[in-house]
This record gives C-alpha cells, structure tokens and sequence, in this order.
C-alpha cells in the first residue's frame, strides 16, 4: 500500500507547549504483528484530553520518539488481521479500548495496528460519531458513578456541565435515579441543560453564594458527591457545597493545574479530595472492564447516552480544527471531529 | 470540700479574627454550675493556648459552636473532681483527671474554673504524669497516635511529616520509634536536625538547603511516601504532595491559613487523595471501647516517658488570657512548649 495521512507532534521540548501539528501525508501503513488487527480509522474527536496530548503534558501519552501521532480514541474498521487474530472480519467496525494513542500511535491517522484483545466491535445501532467518542467521555461518566455510589435519589453536583461530558452526566445520572445538579459559567447554557434532563442547573454569573444556592435546593442535604473538571478556585465551592464526609472527584483541569481550597471543608467536615483518571479506573476494573464496556455499548445504541457532536474536519485540517476548539463558547456545539 | 460560689472565666464575647486576643472577656462572678447526673464537678486548674484555642476566638474553628455568646472556649486541660452528680460511681472527688472531650464544643470549655462534665469522657492522669503533661494531652500527643493508628502505614513504608519541628511532630517521633513506623520528618531550619535526630528521627530533610522530592525518591527507593501528614498550607505545600505514592493520602491536619494548594498533575494523573485528619472526629468514628484503649495507650506511654510533652515556656493567670492569647501568637522556635493560664486554687 502507498502511504497514509498521519496528524504528527514534536516533542515536548520542541513544541513547548504551542498547539500546533504537522501533517505529514506519507506516512507509513504498517503490517499487523502476531495478535494484531490493522484498523483504518475514519473517524475521531478532539478531546481536551487530546490538546493536552499536543501541547506535551499528558501523562497517557509518552511516545519513545518524535515525531508522534497524537488521537485518543476514534472509530474504524477491520481491514487486515495479522496472525493469530481471528475475532474480527474485515469490515468488522471497531473502537479501541485503549488505542495505542501512550505510544505515540493513536488515531489521528488512517491505518493503526492494534492489538486484538484491545478492540471492540461497534453495535449497529451506534452510529459512527458516537462509536468515535466512546472511550473518554461515556466511560468515564460511567466510572464518577460507579466510584462515587451516590444512592438513587441523591443529588451529584458537576461543574462545566455544558461540556459533552457533562451532558452525558446528566443523561446516565438520570438513567440511574441520581439527580444533578449543574454548574455552568454562562446563563445561556440553563435552559438547554435542563431540557436534556439536568434537574437543577445553576449559573456561576448570575448566583454568588452558590453553597447557598444548592443548600437550597437540596433542602439542606448539599450534594452527596461532586465531579469537577475546572479546579483552580471552583473546587473550594464544590467542596462547600457537598455533604459532610462527601467525595469531590477532580478530573480535569480547565481553569488551572493546580487548586486551591480552604482547609475548614476538609478539617471539619471530611470532605475528601480525588483525582480521577479514565486509565487508572480501567486498568483497575481488571477483568470486570468487558462488561463494563458492554453495557456501555448498549447504553450508547440505545439512546441513554448521546454523543455530543459537531463540525467535521478533514484529518489534513487538524491545525484548524484545534484552532478552532479553542474558540471559548465552543462546548455548546458538541465535539469537533477529524475524519478521513 | 469547700466550694466558692463563683469563678472566673475567660470568654469569647465576640470573634475575632485580625485580633483573637480581643475576642476575649474576663467575667469574674460566674456560677459555679452543679453536676447533674452521670456528670462530676472539675476545678480546672492549667490548661495550654493551642493554635486550635486562638482559631476558636477567630470563629473558624469547627469543633467549637456554642449556641450563644459569651462562651468559654478552651479544648483540654487538667483539673481535680471537685464533685460527684448522682449515679457516679467510678470516680472520687479528689482524683487527678483531664477530659475527651471537655464540653468546649457547646461553650463550656476549659478556660474557666469550674466545669461539669460526663464522667464517662474522663481519663484519669497517672501520678508520674504532671500537671503540665497532662494539660495537654489531648491536642498534640492524641492526635499523633491517631494518625499512627488510622492511617496504617505498612512495614517498610514511610510517613512523611511536615513542620516536623512543631511540639506534634516532635510527639510523632516518639511515638512512631516505639511502633516501628517510619517516618520521613520535614522542617526548615537546619538547627534543627540534630534535635530531631537526638529524639530519634531516622530521616530528618530540611527544605533550605535539601531537593524534597528527590530526597524522598532517594530514601523510598523510588516509591514515595506511603502517605503525608501535612499542617501548612500555600505553594510551598505543593510538593509535598509530589512526594507521595500514587494512589496515596496527603492528610491535612491543621487549620491553617493558606489554602491547599494541590498541584493538578499528582491528583490526577497519580490518583492522589487529599482529606483532613481532626482527631475529635477520628475519635468519634472508634467504638467507646476502642476509644478508651486509645487514651489510654497514649496516657501510658506519656506516664512511661516514651512521649515527652514540652514543659510550658510561659504561664499566665487565667484572668490574664488576653495577654497569654498574645504571647502564644508570637513565633516561637518550633518545639518550644506552649503558654499556659493557671488558676490554681491559694
């Protein structure tokens, strides 16, 4: 086979930090090895998680050599099984749980060897866009509500509730009894969130007090749990706002790499502090992770779960279309997607 | 016993936060309460002015609430049992005892002369322990075992300590020496390494002059500290969390000023925990039984003089809080004893 179209990264070193990539378009199609499927991969989302991988910190992406090939997750299909893999036709479509994205192999290019007994087959009535978007979001809503146990009933607090993630929150939250509470920077995201089901959703630009607020409207409960994905100072207000002896899970980082609460929450009232990582909670699963995964497949096919999606770009137009991630405002559109 | 009718007490009127001192008011004529059933009657006679007391006259300290003010704050001390309520058969007047906890939580604290409490949270002081040791039993030397006793550090695996130097970090040594935990101790001032070290500490880092990270790196083989134990807040606490192993617990126990700061990369990507440790409510989570082996086990050890409690550097009169409040807020070199307020009857 000729080459293929590869989305490439320098180094950490060189790129320091600039969000740009190289598109290189003879990049070589390998063979698959012992085990291994060859995949063409036609489509894939832009995931914060992938910006970071550009941008040289992301722990899930630590390529050996430059120039790497960033991509977390994405959908293709069975092209060529190497020997020894037999599970999956040609054709077969699949996503890869993980990709070999920690390599420097991931998906923003055409043809990706992957190991056999990291690939899932796509049911049929999961369209493309949300098989792209399967692995980072859905399984990690999935995994906020597994290790948090909040009991039917009980309310779940999330900060940048507008993002896809969020959305899908709502929607899992919601298939499990657990009701929401949202907290969103911009007041026009209100409406939209309580029509696809958040049961309270509160603005950071019109309410002050927003431990108040949520004291409020749990009727003096506060939340049971808390998942935030801005850190920064917003994590002082969620640790507020969640009961005595709750959990806040910080997944994500988008105001800042660091934050930063008063002690009073922690001290007086045990209110505890995680991180959460999609790899870290995966590789504990072990050998419940196929069913986990399963039962998300089916959630995906059968509407529970949506996939948030917007603009396509071609994969030769990554530069723009991370460009154009980066617009703010942006959540609402749904994902970005490369295809190709 | 002859018992006055009044005492004096050393109230909070009104929080304070820039000038805790002035949150206090002496009130000279207050009733000497009587105890009620199950209860005994203490006259309290020292108690220290820990950095807990002061956030209690601030008002941001959670284990003080009193339903109104003026309230009597103070979170430990010693006394005598003055007398007995009814149904109170294990205790006599006269024994030496201190209490956990006094009933400071709802504004009858020690800072004042007389206090009635359950005798079922009385711990009796043995003879070997002074009055001094005893007066500060509960804040530092509890709160050291229960960090032993509940954070489980395995074997072969490290505690780190921060503000090693603080009277409580002195405690820890001691304490962690006769269990075989092993600690990694934090300070800042070379001077004080060799105390440590004379005390016991095994590993004694100093952040002026020592690379904290790679020092724990050297000393774990590479695996961090099992977990921390960390009362100081701001960016200089951020490494501390970089020194722990994945997956491990930077505890929080003290109510200190600055924020946590926790650095986004250890929390997520190494899955780190970070809560409070406040004994009381460590101490709320043991069954009665549990809870009574554990004062106990500490008040053995303070009587056997495997844990040393500092002698106070300065006592005050009681009626003289205010200026005691003031001389506690002054920096002192770590590991110095407390201040204490006294009000011995003449």
């Amino acid at each position: 086979m000729a080459g293929q179209i590869a989305v490439t990264v320098k180094s950490p070193s060189e790129t320091k930090g600039e969000l740009k990539v190289y598109i290189v378009t003879d990049h070589p199609i390998p063979s698959p090895g012992d085990g291994e499927v060859l995949v063409q991969v036609y489509l894939r989302p832009v995931n914060p998680s992938d910006v970071m991988c550009i941008a040289g910190h992301y722990e899930g992406f630590k390529p050996k050599s430059f120039p790497a090939v960033p991509g977390l997750e994405g959908v293709g299909r069975v092209v060529k099984n190497g020997p020894g893999a037999t599970r999956f036709p040609e054709g077969t479509r699949v996503v890869g749980v993980p990709w070999p994205a920690e390599g420097g192999n991931g998906t923003w290019q055409q043809y990706v060897n992957v190991p056999e007994g990291h690939l899932l087959p796509v049911a049929d009535a999961v369209s493309d866009e949300a098989a792209a978007q399967f692995l980072v979001n859905p399984v990690t809503a999935y995994g906020f509500l597994e290790v948090l146990q909040v009991p039917k009933g009980n309310w779940l607090l999330q900060t940048a509730a507008g993002s896809t993630l969020g959305r899908q929150l709502i929607a899992l939250a919601k298939h499990r009894d657990v009701r929401t509470i949202n907290l969103v920077r911009r007041k026009a995201q209100v409406q939209e969130l309580l029509d696809i089901g958040a049961d309270v959703v509160i603005s950071t630009d019109e309410v002050d007090d927003v431990p108040a607020r949520i004291e409020e409207v749990t009727g003096g409960k506060l939340a049971y749990a808390a998942v935030d994905a801005v850190a920064g100072e917003t994590t002082a207000t969620v640790a507020a706002s969640v009961r005595d002896h709750g959990t806040v899970l910080v997944y994500g980082a988008l105001a800042d790499f660091k934050l930063e609460l008063g002690v009073a929450d922690l001290l007086f009232r045990d209110v505890r502090i995680h991180g959460f990582w999609l790899n870290h909670w995966l590789a504990e699963l072990g050998d419940k992770a196929p069913a986990v995964l399963s039962t998300l497949m089916d959630l995906l096919g059968n509407g529970v779960i949506k996939p948030h999606s917007g603009k396509k770009f071609p994969l030769e137009q990554a530069n723009e279309a991370v460009k154009a991630n980066e617009e703010p405002g942006r959540s609402s559109e749904g994902k970005f997607f490369l295809e190709g | 016993m002859v018992q006055p009718r009044t005492q004096a007490q050393a109230a909070v009127a009104e929080y304070n936060k820039e000038a805790p001192a002035k949150a206090l008011v002496i009130i000279k004529n207050s009733e000497v309460p009587q105890p009620g059933p199950g209860e005994v009657l203490v006259h309290i006679y020292i108690r220290p002015v820990n950095p807990s007391d002061i956030f209690c006259l601030q008002g941001i300290y959670g284990g003080f609430k009193p339903p109104k003010l003026p309230a009597v704050p103070g979170l430990e001390g010693v006394g005598i049992i003055e007398q007995l309520g009814e149904g109170v058969t294990d205790w006599q007047e006269g024994e030496r005892v201190t209490a956990v906890p006094w009933p400071s939580e709802h504004g009858q604290g020690t800072w004042q002369e007389y206090v009635c409490v359950k005798a079922e949270y009385l711990v009796r002081v043995p003879k070997e322990v002074s009055d001094e040791e005893a007066a500060q039993f509960l804040v530092n030397p509890v709160t050291a075992y229960g960090f032993l006793e509940d954070f489980k550090v395995p074997r072969n695996e490290y505690l780190l300590s921060n503000a090693a130097n603080s009277v409580l970090g002195r405690e820890l040594i001691q304490m962690a020496q006769r269990r075989g935990t092993k600690l990694i101790n934090v300070v800042r001032r070379r001077e004080v390494v060799d105390e440590l070290k004379k005390l016991g500490a095994q590993e004694v880092i100093c952040t002026a002059d020592e690379d904290l990270v790679a020092r724990v790196k050297e000393i774990t083989g590479g695996r961090g500290a099992w977990c921390a134990a960390n009362p100081v807040g701001g960016p200089s606490s951020k490494p501390i969390h970089q020194c722990v192993r994945d997956g491990g617990t930077v505890y929080i126990f003290s109510m200190f000023g600055d924020e946590v700061v926790v650095p986004m990369y250890d929390l997520h990507f190494r899955s780190l925990h970070v809560r409070g440790f406040w004994v009381s409510e460590w101490l709320s989570t043991l069954t009665r039984k549990d809870r009574q082996a554990a004062l106990q086990a500490v008040m053995d050890m303070i009587q056997r003089r495997e844990v040393t409690p500092p002698p106070p550097r300065k006592l005050f009169k009681l009626d003289e809080a205010p200026a005691a409040v003031e001389e506690a807020q002054r920096k002192s070199a770590g590991g110095q004893g407390k201040v204490m307020l006294i009000s011995y009857l003449t």
